[in-house]
């Protein structure tokens, strides 16, 4: 039976964590808010793309580009992103189990996995696969050069031959209750979205005030452009950059579920240490109850007894 | 005319008062009044001058697409500020660095890469005014 001292260093014991857990979630609320703004406002500037590439890739029947190359998949690259640290649930682990089911189930035999996050890293090299290329750091904020670097790496992989496809896993953020983890093939890229798929895709994506605008589409699809330096040039570098900013917009989600995930990871052990302190006083209470009747039964005996 | 210049983090420019525009195209300086014929364009590292009705806005870019519509001009730039925004001491070390990596010319570090950091320095000073 523990004494009363013991219970009530384990209750200021539990109280210490309690505070912990509370000041991480009020840092990852903040960070979790900053990181939606960075969503937020890379959307002006994707959907404008996409527009762009759509209306390219579209009428572009004739074009060929490397990164539309379809070859039979033997050997496949995967780039993993989670984060640097824990205390955030099974963001991480989600993703990692993610990343090894796609390794495993791929038909060749070498792992070409870049991860991002040194959880993410240790997490895949714990499962027994390679981790090829790792960036760590590299959150908080996300910048796009870094995106651009990564995109580099898995391009060069692409068109060089090494893979055949390029899967990108991330977590996809919805709102601080809900992520979800996703896999997405980044190369060879889909030959053309459709104004269909782009529409879908935006009603999702766009904020209010904004609209998709399919009659604009159309309409700048029967327009003739100029292009400078040249069409293929232009629709390589669209095709090209597009990669950066899906690479980047994938880093920005995954950090904002990492946000999401930690924020709510430490509301429920809050609550929880909240739980255990209430018990813990309870039993504390009933403890020093036990110990006053007893003390008090001591007085009444020895009275009685010089009685 | 109508801008809207847009870098994956803000929106730098939105305007509907244009009169003209300078756009650093890579073959070279391109200058858009109403009324262009429609177009895409890949962009360089360089200067944009948008024109509006009170007095110019200078910004420095480091590349980028830009759709000329029926008076309405898209500028998607990896990155875009203003000559009043630039901070001067960042590109200054950047600039430095880059000159550094240059100079040495060692095997490991890329130096296209160097070489694509310095333009980008070089061009945010010189928007950014005299030294």
């Amino acid at each position: 039976m523990a004494t009363f001292r013991e219970m009530k260093d384990r209750i200021s014991g539990v109280k210490n964590v309690q505070q912990i857990t509370r000041a991480m979630k009020m840092v990852a609320a903040a960070r979790l808010r900053r990181s939606e703004e960075g969503i937020r406002a890379l959307r002006p500037y994707s959907s404008r793309l996409d527009h762009l590439c759509a209306r390219f890739l579209r009428g572009a029947t004739g074009v060929e580009h490397d990164f539309f190359q379809q070859r039979p998949v033997s050997n496949i690259a995967v780039l993993s992103i989670a984060s640097d640290r824990g205390l955030c649930g099974a963001y991480n682990n989600r993703v990692v189990d993610a990343t090894v089911k796609l390794v495993e189930e791929s038909p060749g035999e070498e792992d070409h996995v870049v991860a991002v996050g040194s959880r993410c890293i240790a997490g895949v090299r714990r499962a027994g696969h390679k981790v090829e290329r790792s960036f760590e750091d590299i959150f908080n904020p996300v910048r796009y050069p870094v995106a651009q670097d990564i995109t580099a790496h898995l391009r060069r992989l692409f068109l060089e031959g090494t893979v055949d496809e390029v899967q990108v896993v991330f977590t996809e953020f919805f709102s601080p209750m809900r992520q979800q983890v996703v896999t997405r093939r980044l190369l060879p890229c889909p030959p053309h979205l459709h104004h269909q798929e782009i529409k879908e895709h935006h009603e999702r994506e766009l904020p209010e005030g904004m609209h998709f605008e399919p009659e604009e589409a159309e309409e700048a699809e029967r327009l003739v452009y100029l292009y400078e330096p040249n069409y293929e040039q232009i629709c390589s570098r669209l095709v090209a950059h597009n990669l950066s900013i899906q690479v980047y917009r994938a880093l920005l989600e995954a950090q904002a579920s990492e946000h999401g995930a930690r924020m709510m990871a430490m509301e429920n052990a809050t609550d929880n240490a909240e739980e255990m302190i209430d018990e813990l006083t309870l039993q504390m209470n009933r403890l020093r109850q036990e110990s006053i009747t007893r003390e008090l039964l001591d007085v009444v005996g020895g009275a009685g007894a010089l009685q | 005319m109508e801008i809207r210049i847009i870098t994956p983090r803000n929106t730098v420019l939105e305007a509907d008062d244009v009169e003209h525009v300078l756009l650093p195209a890579e073959g070279g300086e391109l200058g858009i009044l109403p009324g262009h014929i429609t177009m895409v364009c890949s962009l360089g590292v360089g200067r944009i001058q948008v024109d509006l009705a009170d007095g110019p806005v200078r910004l420095a870019t480091s590349g980028g697409f830009a759709e000329v519509l029926q008076d309405r001009i898209i500028v998607l730039a990896d990155t875009a500020e203003r000559e009043s925004d630039i901070d001067v001491d960042r590109a200054r070390r950047a600039r430095e660095r880059a000159a550094e990596r240059l100079e040495k010319r060692v095997e490991d570090i890329d130096m296209a890469r160097a070489e694509a950091a310095f333009a980008r320095a070089a061009n945010r000073l010189e928007i950014a005014g005299p030294e």
